[in-house]
């Protein structure tokens, strides 16, 4: 029986929330990279570490009817 | 103002076309039978699969929002749209906060709406009312969105041939032919249709638009010259707080709380369609969401100039400039708007037309009432709805992004005693009522009154602190009832208890 609400997942996307925040380059667009500010590739791959992370947690921390519910027509 | 010539009559006829095959649908899904049952028709039985489910939340979760509100919010703040993906991202982790414990609920008690979740927990006809009334409540602006997108579509994909009015007017008529004939088996069926074309215009859209200037980095090189505040971030590390930091968190707790979304967990057939519906729907916010920044950022540098509320039609002036030589991908585009408009509307039409059947018709009019009885009031209802709501979107007061945020201030209320009645077993029914309602007075008077944030927080935020204050303050200070508490253990918590972690 496996749930998703564990401290230490939240810790993780509460990190990978704050970097898709561009904080450490406010009030500028520079650097550029391929023409791009790299603020905003930052924020990007932040945010697709954030898509995987969750995909992550949801395949093996989320496991909960079938042993719960199983449970229940055994008793 | 119009930014070019726009599609014709012709591409009346195709919409036309492709929605009446949207009503064919329903018609079969109809036929299929079970769709006059009310469990069948707002919930298909709770039989959904995984890719069904994939496509049902896609296509309820990517509206006309996502080709005009978003676009337009884009268009107005610049590249740091890219925000959008982690406020969206965010919704799906505040799901996941609770979906697990309210699918094992919703299966062992027979949920049909959300606030049977609240009145089977706190044992209360009032905090039932009140929910249901609340849940209806903030869910209309979301179908205003809808119709009011449809009618920036008619006037922007025309070249302003087609009046605002009309659009709405439009597809007010058309889902209410297919809503009425299909339920949410039909909905369903159809939503894997609009789900695929949704997703396929969007990205065409996108990659169209930006290789037609190009490519992006000569797009942000143009808006460095005519807007290079849309490419810089705001140098005030407070507006980064409020407005983007804390707001990820706002538009979570709000946007998890749409009732279509808490009744796609009790529709999903199985916990483990459940799971996959969700990864399925992971990259394609991603997808979707950079696609929505770079459409809006062209806009900026290939529009004229668009007020407030017009930006809300920057993709529809976008493809109505390209519509010369760049026909039938306008068309594929205006057809994947009008598929996110119809799936979401049906999807939160069916959600609204359940919860006043069988929340308040059923439990304060006619508690004898038969399933039969309930399925035929809930297409009243339906009807009643979308001709109240088709009025009321024929003058848009503001932009479909301000709607968006106002509806998530008062729905993330609702979030905290789900949350809490979940996983605090002492967390009492009194606690939860006042908390709810000391957190939606504050949010109503803090917009009454004007007051757009304290510090770094919007009223929504501000609302929840005093809620979270209430109702944990009141649980702790009087402790439900012995019996209260023993219930809750006995039904809700017992069968959460530790049991050896299985593979």
């Amino acid at each position: 029986m496996r749930e998703p609400l564990q401290a230490w997942i939240w810790i993780i996307v509460g990190v990978l929330l704050f970097f898709s925040v561009p904080y450490f380059f406010a009030g500028t667009y520079e650097p550029l990279v391929f023409g791009l500010p790299l603020w905003f590739l930052v924020c990007l791959a932040a945010s697709g570490l954030l898509v995987a992370f969750t995909g992550y947690v949801i395949l093996r921390h989320w496991r909960l009817a079938d042993a719960v519910l199983k449970d229940e027509d055994d008793a | 103002m119009s930014n070019g010539q726009g599609l014709g009559f012709e591409a009346l006829i195709l919409l036309s076309l492709y929605l009446l095959s949207h009503i064919l649908i329903g018609y079969f899904a109809f036929r299929s039978g079970g769709t006059w049952v009310a469990k069948d028709y707002f919930l298909g039985g709770k039989t959904t699969g995984a890719v069904v489910l994939f496509f049902a939340m896609l296509a309820t979760k990517f509206s006309g929002n996502t080709f005009f509100g978003l676009p337009g919010r884009s268009y107005r703040i610049g590249l740091l749209a890219v925000s959008l993906i982690p406020f969206t991202l965010a919704i799906s982790l505040a799901f996941l906060t609770y979906a697990p414990r309210l699918y094992v609920l919703s299966k062992k008690y027979d949920y049909l709406t959300p606030a049977d979740y609240y009145a089977d927990r706190f044992q209360s006809h009032t905090l039932r009312l009140c929910v249901s009334v609340f849940f209806i409540l903030t869910v209309i602006p979301y179908l205003l969105i809808q119709t009011a997108a449809m009618g920036h579509a008619f006037v922007g994909f025309s070249g302003g041939q087609y009046s605002f009015s009309t659009g709405v007017v439009y597809i007010g008529t058309v889902m209410l032919a297919y809503v009425l004939l299909s339920g949410w088996r039909g909905v369903v069926w159809a939503e894997v249709l609009q789900g695929s074309l949704l997703l396929g215009a969007i990205v065409a859209a996108a990659v169209f638009v930006v290789s037609h200037q190009g490519g992006l980095a000569a797009v942000v090189d143009r808006a460095l010259a005519v807007a290079p505040d849309k490419v810089a971030v705001p140098s005030s590390l407070t507006e980064l707080t409020r407005s983007y930091f804390l707001a990820i968190l706002a538009f979570g707790l709000g946007g998890a709380m749409y009732p279509q979304i808490v009744q796609s967990v009790y529709a999903a057939r199985s916990e483990r369609a459940l799971r996959r519906g969700l990864v399925l729907m992971l990259p394609n916010y991603f997808l979707i969401l950079l696609c929505v920044v770079l459409i809006g950022m062209v806009g900026i540098v290939q529009l004229d100039p668009l007020g407030t509320i017009e930006a809300d039609q920057v993709l529809a002036q976008l493809m109505g400039q390209h519509a010369g030589h760049a026909y039938w991908l306008t068309i594929f585009v205006f057809l994947g708007a009008a598929a996110a408009v119809m799936s979401t509307a049906a999807g939160v039409l069916l959600s609204l037309s359940s919860m006043l059947t069988h929340d308040i018709y059923r439990h304060y009019l006619r508690p004898q009432a038969s399933e039969n009885e309930i399925a035929a009031v809930g297409r009243v209802c339906t009807v009643l709805i979308l001709v109240s709501v088709t009025a009321l979107s024929l003058q848009p007061l503001t932009t479909l992004w301000q709607l968006t945020i106002i509806k998530f201030e008062f729905l993330m209320q609702l979030y905290l005693p789900l949350i809490l009645g979940l996983y605090w077993p002492r967390f009492s029914s009194r606690a939860a009522l006042a908390g709810l309602l000391a957190g939606i007075l504050t949010v109503a008077g803090l917009m009454l009154g004007g007051v757009s944030h304290i510090w770094v927080c919007d009223p929504g935020l501000c609302g929840f602190a005093v809620n979270a204050a209430v109702a944990v303050g009141l649980t702790l200070l009087r402790p439900a009832e012995t019996a209260e508490q023993r219930r809750t253990q006995a039904r809700f918590f017992a069968l959460f208890s530790t049991n050896p972690d299985k593979a």
